[in-house]
């Protein structure tokens, strides 16, 4: 095998996994995407409009 | 665009090359589902709602643009000719669903079944990295390419919750005179909400399988119907057309310079790839699970080429039927309804619609729970560092984020906010697909040496 192949390593992977309030999290991956994923769907919900806004990719209107 | 096609071409080489031979897992590895389930849940994972939603409504679509011929049409359409309309219509519909997209989830489900059964390493994107960047994929700049693909997983698969919503909706008022409002849509979401939290309980066996071999029954079904009550003669001998004119019109659909097409090229190709691309982590994650001791040729052919066939079946049935519907004088009106009635249109115009359309909203509703709880676990598994074991609640999170997500979009914005969270999440992703294409070959190459 190559020379990565010979000597794996994945002791790393997981490793910053954590028990955070009986939830079993990655926090450097769930807090960004849970944080943001709630902030959409906030922004959603007080600005309706401008949400609209940020996601409108171009003006053409298929449906 | 060039993305996708890299990604196809990866795929076929590596399929017919010596390396199609390495057995996902060792030699020894047996598949832990027949080929009926393992196909099954490719398929209804894959895109089930989407080609329930656009079956009827991208070939009308294209067959009226292409009538009128310009920019909208796909390669500048054939203006006051049918057939020549007709032909480009299907052949870009199909080099829509078709083969790329396919592409793109193999490239994702081969690099995590390799890294995962052949060199056990975690079942997570960042392990395919591993064979270029050494053990920093399991630091920040794994990390980083997790939560890209989380994010291309969340607004990826909202896109299809808000298509599923709004179609299964407009089947609701076709046959129930139920008014499709944001408060009735919410309810909708909230039933199958309901539902999806019972089969992400249940677990992969339990749930998704039971309901995804329950679904392919139900279209199978209704793809049955439309053929037999439509010109069914015609239809069959159209399948074989289509897949000549998709083939005959690929290198020019697939070409990314010089296009005068430019509406068709931005509104459907550049939206639907990188929708795909969205979901080739969540589908690429799916396939993988359910893949082990699979053959690399196998998995590529049963990932790529036969979900392609079915997709083309679909297309050919539900699509060349509407165009057909259209030419003989469209007395249903379907050319004018909108993108999420046309299929209830049609159906409307053959025998029994009020059952058929009853039976084309459970499968939307069905495609709906199954492609909601197989995302939320994807989901659930990248953002616990691998975990399979999280609590129920930790579950139940995500299945409401991505839900909210979709019915946000959906209500604010419509179609195009769906699309645009799709593409300005998948196209980043893009990128990382082709660097995971090296790490692939690289991965398979060393496998090989060492048989």
């Amino acid at each position: 095998m190559a020379d990565w192949s010979t000597d794996i390593d994945t002791k790393g992977y997981g490793g910053s996994s954590r028990n955070f309030a009986g939830l079993l999290i990655d926090p450097l991956v769930f807090f960004p995407t849970a944080i943001l994923s709630l902030l959409v769907i906030a922004y959603s919900l007080i600005d309706p409009e401008g949400i609209g806004g940020a996601f409108l990719w171009h003006p053409q209107v298929r449906d | 665009m060039s993305t996708g096609n890299l990604l196809l071409i990866f795929c076929v080489v590596v399929a017919v090359s010596p390396l199609g031979r390495i057995r996902l897992g060792g030699k020894d590895a047996r598949p832990d589902y027949s080929r009926l389930s393992w196909f099954s849940m490719l398929f209804g994972a894959g895109m089930g709602i989407g080609l329930v939603f656009y079956g009827v409504s991208e070939p009308v679509s294209h067959f009226t643009t292409s009538m009128a011929g310009g920019a909208a049409a796909p390669l500048s359409g054939a203006a006051d000719d049918a057939a020549g309309a007709r032909d480009l219509a299907m052949a870009a519909t199909i080099f829509d669903w078709a083969l790329h997209p396919w592409a793109m989830f193999a490239v994702t489900g081969l690099a995590l079944a390799v890294f995962a059964y052949d060199f056990g390493m975690p079942l997570s994107m960042r392990s395919a990295f591993y064979p270029i960047f050494g053990k920093a994929v399991w630091g920040r700049l794994g990390d980083g390419i997790e939560v890209l693909a989380v994010f291309a997983t969340i607004f990826g698969l909202a896109t299809s919750l808000g298509l599923g919503a709004q179609q299964a909706m407009a089947g609701i008022t076709f046959l129930y005179q139920i008014s499709s409002s944001p408060a009735s849509i919410l309810g909708l979401i909230a039933i199958m909400a309901g539902i999806t939290f019972l089969s992400v309980r249940g677990g992969i066996d339990r749930g998704i399988r039971i309901l995804s071999e329950l679904n392919m029954l139900v279209a199978l079904g209704l793809l049955i119907f439309v053929l037999v009550t439509g010109p069914m003669r015609e239809l069959l001998a159209d399948l074989v057309r289509n897949i000549w004119v998709y083939l005959q019109n690929l290198p020019a659909l697939a070409n990314p310079v010089g296009r005068e097409d430019t509406g068709f090229y931005r509104d459907w190709s550049v939206y639907y790839w990188a929708w795909w691309i969205s979901w080739a982590p969540f589908v690429g994650m799916f396939m993988a699970r359910i893949s082990l001791g699979r053959t690399v040729r196998e998995f590529i052919a049963g990932a790529m080429i036969a979900p392609s066939l079915l997709g083309i079946l679909w297309l050919t049935i539900f699509g060349d039927a509407s165009i057909a519907h259209i030419v003989a004088g469209d007395s249903a009106g379907l050319a004018k309804a909108t993108l999420d009635q046309q299929l209830f249109v049609l159906l409307g115009a053959l025998p029994w619609p009020q059952f058929t359309s009853f039976i084309a909203i459970c499968l939307i509703l069905i495609f709906f729970v199954t492609g909601w709880d197989s995302g939320t676990l994807v989901i659930d598994t990248m953002t616990s560092g691998g975990r399979t074991d999280t609590p129920l609640r930790q579950k139940a999170f995500w299945l409401f984020a991505v839900g909210g997500i979709g019915v946000m979009l959906l209500l604010t914005g419509g179609l195009t906010s769906l699309q645009a969270g799709s593409i300005a999440t998948g196209l980043p992703l893009g990128l990382v697909l082709l660097l995971m294409c090296w790490g692939t070959l690289k991965g398979l190459l060393a496998l090989h040496k060492a048989i």
